[in-house]
């Protein structure tokens, strides 16, 4: 078993009779899913080539398929090298889809390597406005993948996010996180107990706060994250609204502990928590 | 714009940002050849050579081009952009006596980060 005891107990408590569905899902790999690049090519015409290779895709959204079938490494086509797709988790295609970015906007990514949101959101953008995507760590992963997917309107700076004072039209806050929502995907963070926890919710409300003074009055942030933990997710939210935020519906999957928000459990994708919050006008 | 010593092309609305913000780590698209992105983003122009689909693999693997693997060219010297038969992309070349020798292929995103 991936979690430890004193993460089941927890989830059994917020799933109920639903945690025995829980416990099957995580014996199980998680599937595989890819986003197509829309900036390089229509989704027919990748799944028409990647079928003529022997994969097995069923499409899960517009731009969005569920790899069935692999005969070699989804990331190692012709087609993967050209930035025609992106192997992304389905669930976390939602942060970026409740931001809802428009061409010519000035778009902050707080915390963005290795790319997969950042890359999402000059998609949506189709490649147009700014995207300033920031992290303190593996940002030439994030330039890499920038530069394969065709993107051209990103600028990247290795800074911790705190440090930035500018005002943006949008902020995606995809939070550093214990992870507990991919475990199967990662188990290397399987030891997370309730001081990693609290460690983790106490930077998030920082960048939080960090978000909240570089938004533009009327602009939208989202807060994600792949934890499951409420102190990491809900507990931020209320942080938030304390900030002066107010918090509108965010959709992806059922509504979370707090009203308005999304809460994905891993049982056909990685665990994800979304939150949609507006900066009002004074 | 001069970026840590190395060519980028800028919107000016990035232009604005960052002098609000200073110096990134990278913008826009990235210019210095033999950049795989200017390629993809068709910001190159240089003649093109068309090969089979053994030579695609290869090439992407890193190798160089055997003059065998040609389907068409557009030029005899010099450097080319290698592309496949679709007419995609797929990096940069300099014609050899029996070759054509890799300069840069999109396989390198993927061995790099390795």
């Amino acid at each position: 078993m991936i979690y430890n005891e004193f993460l089941l107990k927890r989830y059994e408590e917020m799933l109920g009779s639903r945690f025995k569905e829980f416990l099957e899902a995580s014996r199980k790999p998680l599937p595989k899913y890819i986003r197509v690049n829309t900036l390089r090519i229509r989704p027919k015409e990748l799944r028409r080539r990647l079928e003529e290779k022997g994969f097995e895709l069923k499409k899960v959204m517009d731009y969005c398929f569920l790899v069935k079938k692999a005969p070699i490494s989804i990331g190692a086509t012709t087609e993967y090298l050209l930035g025609y797709y992106f192997l992304q988790d389905y669930s976390s295609l939602f942060p970026t889809i409740n931001l809802d970015p428009k061409p010519g906007e000035i778009v902050w990514d707080m915390c963005a390597a290795p790319g997969g949101k950042t890359t999402h959101l000059a998609q949506l953008m189709k490649n147009q406005g700014v995207i300033v995507a920031t992290d303190v760590r593996k940002v030439k992963s994030l330039w890499y993948n920038v530069m394969r997917m065709g993107v051209t309107n990103v600028i990247i700076y290795q800074r911790d996010a705190r440090e930035v004072k500018y005002k943006f039209d949008k902020i995606l806050l995809d939070a550093p996180c214990t992870g507990t929502g991919i475990l199967r995907r990662d188990p290397t963070r399987v030891r997370v107990k309730l001081r990693d926890i609290r460690k983790a919710s106490s930077l998030q409300k920082e960048l939080m706060k960090t978000a909240y003074e570089n938004l533009k009055e009327g602009g939208t942030l989202v807060y994600s994250t792949c934890s499951l933990e409420p102190e990491e997710n809900e507990e931020v939210v209320e942080y938030a609204l304390s900030l002066g935020f107010e918090l509108k519906r965010a959709i992806g999957g059922e509504e979370g502990l707090l009203k308005g928000t999304v809460r994905i459990w891993p049982f056909e994708s990685s665990g994800f928590f979304i939150a949609k919050l507006v900066r009002p006008c004074e | 714009m001069r970026i840590r010593g190395k060519e980028f092309k800028v919107t000016k609305e990035m232009k604005e940002v960052i002098r609000e913000l200073g110096e990134p780590y990278a913008a826009g698209i990235y210019m210095e050849f033999p950049s795989l992105h200017a390629l993809i983003t068709s910001q190159v122009n240089f003649p093109r050579v068309f090969v089979d689909d053994h030579a695609e693999q290869l090439f992407l693997y890193g190798r160089d081009v055997f003059l065998r693997s040609i389907i068409r060219k557009e030029a005899d010297e010099g450097i080319v952009i290698i592309c496949n038969k679709r007419g995609e992309p797929l990096g940069f070349g300099k014609f050899g006596k029996r070759l054509i020798k890799n300069i840069a292929d999109l396989g390198m995103y993927l061995r790099e980060e390795d």
